[in-house]
């Protein structure tokens, strides 16, 4: 007795024919994309092998630069081109990055890069703002200004690169402030702006922007301390462990100094309570290297927490002040096994055991 | 109710459970294009730069050896030149009866180390902390045997000295630039507590030195057929899931986290059987009742290769393996199943992993059987199990081709065009007794699970790749 189940058949049929015009219409999407990667690979390939013994002469020469006869170039090539140009463009600094920007006015590159800035496609909008970054555009500067807030974070932070490009003293005094509140910026990424920019452009916006920052924008911005110079950033960070007490800013103030700063406050913060303002205070001391200190590193051996122990015990066996035999007769006299066993793994790694 | 009636619900059910797992799946994919896209995106703009700065978190890579000693020496190698600025490598040998120990401490001169080791996640006793003498980042634990790759990791993890450890299969090989790219998260997100790499099968590739030289497709069927397996479950399955922070596994092959959330939830679970999975769901189960922010993440990118079976007899005992282990991890975290204030993870991913990954082989053998029973009794016409065959043919494929596309849109990691042809004409093939073949398998695991019994570990037969290379 069949049952008369037409109505499943006849969804299950069309289910099935749906799901295989489907099936074959996605492999047919995989091949165009496919046959698109292909072509385009190969004429970037040709354009690459073209032009970049071009840009490698302009970067060197300026010949091509100015007046040399250059390649004619296609309506279709001229996208391709900027990108190339861009990638090579990435490559220089100097005078080798001016020649590349005459030669690409030359080429009227400018133009189609701000022409990309306004398109919607997202790949187009961040090589638009690259190039018009590399090549100094001032005249672009309000359009990327706009872009540096856009919620899309690559578009916020090629904005902001282009920016410091173009303008770093006029740039950064405005791309500091937005490190606090677009906390999901790529940190290597920013890292890598303000080092560009330099410390004579960045160290006083930042300590300024770290001196009043809330508690999160404060620990973030402690973390681009590398970019600021050591005096300013001890300026800053001994006066957060004199104002601030929450444990995440006084660890990040402890971590970003560089030393030179009021050893009895660092002295009194081995004692707080939470252990890792305890840890960044042992290794800061360890870094100001005064001889006193190892009295107060030494407690710190038998501290609760291994990092609190390991960091003194690094910095112990980092001291100009104590050689070897010092440091053995320190391990020998400790009563706690802990503080043993830590300080002989720092001298171990310091091929002193 | 009558057999028509009872007959007719029943092909409804089957025909309504096709549906909703394929839409479920078709919901990943497209999530998992978007997410693909905005990686892809941002990935961009780092790879124009890949300048190390100090920003760049150290990181602790951990290998599990046991009885490792054929390849030790080259994988470690292979880790020690990994292109990342400040990382140490790890290597716990689980009480190796082989020479895998005496092998790595005279090629890379090992000399004890008087570490000062914490026992912060249980694990066996570790007898000596070696540290090599060429190569400062090079710590050897040796320990005695804790019969499972969590009680080693856990051991590696007391002594990690970085703030991120990476674990890492012995026999996994690693992207030069694998670290950077599962690093990544971290330091975008202050929130990720864990990042999982796309697994990627590496039979039929070349491979020197511990490194990938060359991206091929083997000739064997079932590495082609895994491929196409690994393609689905991680570009679209993890991706989908990822964008919804309901990630429920990093592969144990390679993955990358945050030590202090893992030590807080007490490390790696050394009784379970898919000790991958059960602590990604125990840092869910623990963030959550916390009520912490927190997010587990993944990177699309092929960080890692790893050598799949060649043999039916070591894949089923690598499928029932899995089957029991998800069984075991989902059982234990039932408490984040519909869960209140659970999210996207206590009502769409887990779920959808009991209904479907779970029991879903119990559901579709019981389909396969009663729909040929039914055919086979007159209850219903030959035509009509033709037609279901053909949806559920229809539909596996139309998933597979949808991760081939993925795939395309994003790596292009098989340069051939005639490898797109070999791998779509497996995605078609397979549906002709090679997934039949492990749902069962799944089933039996699902059995044996149910039961109690121990799983069983096949000894892993290495593609020739692999053997003359790893």
């Amino acid at each position: 007795m069949p049952v008369n189940s037409s109505l499943s058949e006849n969804a299950a049929v069309l289910a099935a024919l749906a799901a295989a015009a489907v099936t074959l219409l996605l492999f047919s999407v995989a091949l165009v994309l496919r046959t698109v990667h292909v072509l385009h690979d190969r004429r970037t390939r040709r354009l690459r092998a073209t032009w970049w013994p071009i840009f490698a002469e302009t970067a060197a020469s300026e010949r091509f630069a100015v007046d040399a006869p250059l390649p004619k170039v296609c309506f279709g090539q001229k996208r391709l081109l900027l990108r190339e140009w861009s990638r090579f463009r990435n490559l220089v600094l100097g005078q080798a990055a001016v020649s590349l920007n005459t030669l690409a006015t030359r080429l009227d590159l400018l133009p189609l890069a701000r022409r990309h800035m306004k398109r919607r496609l997202l790949n187009r909008r961040l090589l638009g703002l690259q190039v018009v970054g590399q090549m100094r555009d001032r005249d672009s500067w309000d359009a990327i200004d706009r872009v540096l807030e856009d919620p899309n974070i690559a578009l916020s932070v090629t904005a902001a690169t282009a920016l410091v490009n173009i303008h770093a003293d006029r740039a950064i005094p405005r791309i500091v402030p937005l490190i606090g509140r677009f906390s999901r910026w790529p940190r290597t990424q920013i890292g890598r702006i303000l080092s560009r920019a330099g410390p004579d452009i960045v160290s006083r916006p930042l300590c300024r922007e770290i001196a009043d920052a809330p508690t999160e924008a404060a620990v973030l911005l402690l973390q681009f301390a590398d970019s600021a110079y050591p005096d300013d950033i001890n300026a800053v960070a001994e006066s957060l462990l004199k104002s601030r007490s929450e444990p995440a800013v006084l660890s990040a103030a402890l971590k970003a100094a560089r030393g030179g700063i009021c050893p009895e406050r660092v002295r009194a913060l081995t004692g707080h309570e939470t252990w890792y303002v305890r840890m960044q205070a042992a290794s800061l001391i360890g870094r100001m290297g005064k001889d006193k200190d190892v009295s107060s590193l030494e407690p710190l051996l038998s501290d609760s927490e291994w990092w609190v122990r390991y960091r003194a015990a690094q910095a112990l066996a980092a001291s100009p002040f104590l050689g070897p035999n010092s440091l053995r007769r320190i391990a020998a006299r400790q009563e706690d096994r802990f503080a043993h066993d830590i300080l002989q793994q720092a001298l171990a790694e310091k091929g002193l055991a | 109710m009558t057999v028509q009636s009872v007959l007719f619900g029943m092909q409804w059910l089957f025909f309504g459970y096709f549906i909703v797992i394929y839409a479920v799946y078709g919901g990943l994919n497209i999530l998992a294009t978007v997410q693909i896209r905005r990686y892809l995106q941002i990935a961009g703009l780092a790879d124009g730069d890949n300048v190390f700065s100090s920003l760049d978190l150290p990181i602790s890579v951990v290998v599990p050896a046991y009885n490792e000693s054929s390849t030790i020496i080259t994988s470690t190698r292979a880790m020690l030149q990994l292109e990342y600025p400040d990382y140490e490598v790890l290597v716990v040998n689980d009480g190796s009866e082989d020479d895998t120990l005496e092998k790595l401490t005279r090629e890379f001169h090992l000399q004890p180390f008087p570490e000062a080791y914490r026992n912060r996640v249980s694990c066996k006793p570790v007898k000596t902390v070696y540290r090599s003498l060429r190569y400062p980042s090079l710590k050897v634990i040796d320990k005695e045997n804790g019969r499972s790759k969590a009680d080693a990791i856990n051991a590696g993890i007391n002594a990690c000295r970085y703030p991120l450890f990476c674990a890492v299969d012995a026999d996994s090989i690693l992207e030069p630039d694998s670290l950077r790219r599962a690093v990544r998260p971290f330091l975008e997100d202050p929130d990720v507590i864990a990042s999982g790499g796309t697994v990627r099968v590496a039979n039929g590739c070349k491979v020197r030195g511990g490194f990938l030289e060359k991206v091929g497709l083997s000739g064997n069927f079932l590495a082609q057929v895994q491929v196409v397996e690994y393609l689905r479950a991680f570009l679209f399955g993890r991706m989908g899931w990822d964008n919804l922070n309901a990630v429920l596994i990093v592969s144990g092959a390679f993955g990358v986290f945050d030590k202090e959330a893992v030590v807080q939830v007490g490390g790696y679970a050394i009784d379970a059987i898919g000790e991958d999975m059960e602590l990604i769901l125990r840092l869910h189960r623990f963030m959550r009742e916390e009520k912490r922010r927190y997010k587990i993440t993944f990177v699309p990118d092929p960080v890692c290769w790893t050598d799949a079976p060649e043999d039916l007899a070591t894949l089923r005992k690598q499928r029932i393996r899995w089957q029991r282990g998800l069984g075991q991890s989902l059982m234990l975290h039932k408490s984040l199943f519909c869960r209140r204030g659970g999210g996207a993870i206590s009502w769409l991913a887990m779920p959808f992993y009991y209904v479907f990954e779970l029991f879903g082989p119990a559901v579709e053998v019981f389909g396969y059987v009663f729909m040929a029973g039914a055919a086979c009794l007159g209850w219903i016409s030959w035509e009509t199990t033709a037609i279901f065959f053909c949806l559920a043919v229809g539909l596996g494929v139309l998933l597979s081709t949808s991760a081939l596309v993925l795939e395309e849109l994003s790596f292009h990691v098989y340069p051939r065009t005639r490898d797109l042809f070999r791998l779509f004409l497996v995605a078609i093939i397979e549906n002709f007794g090679y997934r039949q073949l492990t749902v069962v398998w799944r089933l039996q695991g699902l059995y044996g699970w149910l039961r109690g019994t121990r799983p069983e570990w096949g000894d892993m037969k290495r593609s020739e790749g692999m053997a003359a290379g790893g």
